[in-house]
């Protein structure tokens, strides 16, 4: 029991001064890369931000699209898509992408909307889909590690939810999804592995069409 | 035994009434970010990401907590899922809850992405799903629905019933229409019965990514349970004090590098964080201003001298619908800080802001500080129009126009006494209160949107009369 005593009386104090130091929040690091950015860029000459919202929501913006360079990127033949799934095509606002493989583009639905499209495509034991958007939304105080868009799977981010496996990224201005979802999700490698997602990226093509 | 029937009945006539009110209406939830103790660290985000969205389970009630840290749980420390623990209030949010995958806008860089939710009962195929906005079902999995709104944003839902789904790929639907029954179906195995739903967005400097769902569900939820978002407060028509623990101050955007201070400031606390010169604000704050009446009033700011750091501080305030930009200089005088003279409308949508985007180095390591926010009426409010006569006229009346002339440039700041706290303020909230509750180890904040209480004192008098009458007779046989 001495001992005891000895040894809170020595760690205590030391504890309540590890307790009230000011350690640096982990958002400080944030802004630490901020400012760097800012640096490199000369954005902290700009004048500052106005703010302009009704609530505490973000605001949403349409981003360009490079359509340029869309059409340099590698395609898919027009002659290998349905007409259904080419009016699809016609009417969505963001370059199409869909891998380059003759079973995914026969079982693909895809549908566009005013600033999105979207590609269900139902194969054996698991499914796949992909969207692309080109509204961006404008979160005060939300940065991610990303300045800069790079194409396709060079930059990405992985993730699952319950053995669904979604793979993101940005390109052309826009941004697109993968998922790939499993009839068995703890079983299958397509989705307990992340083989199968990356190379679906990989084999990711351009069908042109919805050009604005 | 036939003394006690009358007390039984009353019992059974209180449960009846007592229980829709306790469980269906009197709605309260954790705040954002305030995760179930051991299970991660949360996103304090009171980011509504889509606003005006439906809560994705056609009733109330339904209850937004933790499958894997709830009764039943992996972690949930026993009990069964059907547990009523699992199927009460208040709310907790198990966006960023502990899990391996990336995740960009968790604190830690993973977590889980969306939110789980339990419907009214637990009961397996029971309770709809439906759609929380109008737009197409792009993606029907084994296991998941997903429903794309024209601007882009993804919600989706996993568990639904496959037998009992009520749409299709590549089909439209509305807000609010039926898309499936929840249950516990998870690719040829079950989970519990819930619904997760999440959401992505393409967030700008992150990409497409899970945003946080919590607040979003909490606005629908509360629009679903009749009962909308009350003001956390209002501005009495001479003004008063918002502090920095009120509720009606709001730190937002990236909360994590604020600091609290106890000992200083105005009511013995402040918050300050570093000066940056980035682009976009890093942190703000937010005083919310909901006038009881239009007219102009003198807006300053409290400072103290220890934490005031920062020459630019970046304020703006909203107020009839303008918006003013105004750099102050914090470190220049203690006490009140004037930012100008603004002329308010009457009602919400109204605020000042400070944002942490200054302009100055964080090398230079600049405290900039937030504390309470001085609303003073420079204009008295306006008199009733028609007031009623005073039977007894006071003989020696106080002027009704009192010449209140304060000072309007950013000259020495005097204390303005007699100002009220907002807290002692809060007007038109005939059913809503927001509770404080603190522990050892943190202090927590439920915000409660409640229904007009039952009258359940009379009636448990009047069974405790009953008891005792029943009492005294059997004593006197």
């Amino acid at each position: 029991m001495p001992l005891l005593k000895t040894l809170l009386a020595c760690l205590l104090p030391a504890g309540l001064l590890l307790a009230c130091a000011d350690p640096s929040p982990p958002g400080d690091t944030l802004k630490q890369s901020e400012a760097l950015h800012a640096e490199e860029t000369g954005a902290a000459d700009r004048p500052a931000v106005k703010l302009e919202r009704d609530d505490v929501a973000p605001s949403a913006e349409v981003q360009t699209i490079d359509w340029a360079e869309a059409a340099s990127y590698r395609q898919i033949e027009r002659s290998r898509l349905s007409e259904e799934q080419l009016a699809a095509v016609d009417d969505a606002p963001v370059p199409v992408m869909l891998p380059d493989a003759d079973p995914y583009l026969a079982a693909a639905i895809i549908m566009a909307g005013p600033h999105w499209f979207a590609a269900s495509i139902a194969l054996e034991h698991h499914g796949v889909s992909i969207n692309g958007t080109r509204m961006a939304f404008v979160v005060p105080g939300v940065s991610g590690a990303r300045k800069e868009p790079l194409p396709l799977a060079n930059d990405h981010v992985l993730t699952r939810v319950s053995g669904i496996v979604s793979l993101s990224f940005q390109a052309f201005g826009a941004a697109y999804l993968i998922d790939v979802e499993c009839a068995s999700p703890f079983q299958d490698k397509r989705c307990t592995e992340d083989a199968y997602v990356l190379g679906l990226a990989e084999s990711l093509s351009v069908v042109l069409g919805g050009e604005r | 035994m036939k003394s006690n029937r009358p007390t039984i009945l009353l019992g059974a006539l209180l449960s009846v009434l007592i229980w829709p009110a306790s469980v269906a209406a009197d709605f309260t939830h954790q705040p954002p970010g305030q995760l179930v103790s051991g299970s991660g660290s949360g996103r304090a985000d009171n980011t509504v990401y889509v606003p005006n969205m439906r809560f994705p389970i056609e009733q109330a009630p339904a209850y937004a907590n933790s499958q894997v840290y709830g009764r039943g749980g992996l972690h949930g420390g026993g009990g069964g899922q059907c547990d009523s623990q699992n199927y009460s209030y208040p709310w907790w949010d198990n966006y960023c809850e502990t899990r391996t995958w990336d995740m960009p806008m968790c604190p830690s860089g993973s977590g889980h992405q969306g939110q789980d939710i339990r419907p009214a009962t637990c009961e397996n195929k029971k309770h709809w799903a439906v759609a929380a906005e109008d737009g197409r079902i792009t993606n029907i999995g084994t296991y998941s629905v997903s429903l794309v709104a024209n601007n882009g944003t993804l919600h989706r839902y996993l568990h639904m019933d496959p037998a009992t789904l009520a749409v299709s790929v590549n089909q439209a639907v509305s807000k609010g229409q039926r898309m499936g029954l929840v249950s516990n179906a998870f690719g040829g195995s079950s989970t519990t019965i819930h619904l997760h739903y999440d959401i992505r967005q393409n967030v700008s400097g992150v990409g497409a990514t899970y945003v946080p769902t919590y607040m979003s569900l909490v606005r629908s939820y509360q629009d679903l349970i009749g009962r909308p978002a009350e003001p956390c407060g209002t501005m009495a028509a001479e003004g008063g004090i918002i502090d920095d623990d009120h509720a009606c101050f709001f730190l937002l955007g990236n909360v994590s590098t604020w600091r609290q201070v106890n000992n200083a400031g105005h009511g013995g606390g402040l918050r300050w964080t570093f000066a940056y010169d980035g682009a976009q604000p890093d942190g703000y704050a937010r005083w919310e201003l909901n006038m009881a009446q239009a007219g102009k009033y003198r807006v300053e700011v409290h400072m103290a001298s220890q934490y005031a750091k920062s020459k630019l501080a970046r304020y703006a305030v909203r107020s009839s619908a303008q918006q003013a930009d105004v750099r102050l200089d914090q470190t220049s005088a203690e006490g009140w800080r004037t930012l100008g003279e603004y002329d308010f409308a009457d009602g919400a949508d109204q605020w000042v802001e400070l944002y942490d985007n200054t302009g100055e180095p964080l090398s230079a390591k600049l405290e900039l500080m937030v504390d309470a926010l001085r609303l003073s009426r420079i204009v008295p409010p306006t008199p009733d129009p028609d007031p009623e006569p005073d039977p007894d006229p006071d003989p020696d009346p106080v002027d009704p126009n009192p010449d209140v002339e304060p000072d309007a440039g950013l000259g020495p700041d005097v204390e303005v006494p007699g100002l009220p706290d907002i807290d002692d303020r809060i007007i038109d909230e005939p059913s809503g209160e927001a509770t404080t509750s603190e522990s050892s180890s943190c202090a927590c904040t439920s915000v409660t949107t409640g229904s007009p209480r039952l009258p359940i004192a009379p009636l448990l008098f009047f069974g405790l009369v009953v008891s005792a009458i029943s009492w005294r007779s059997r004593r006197r046989r």
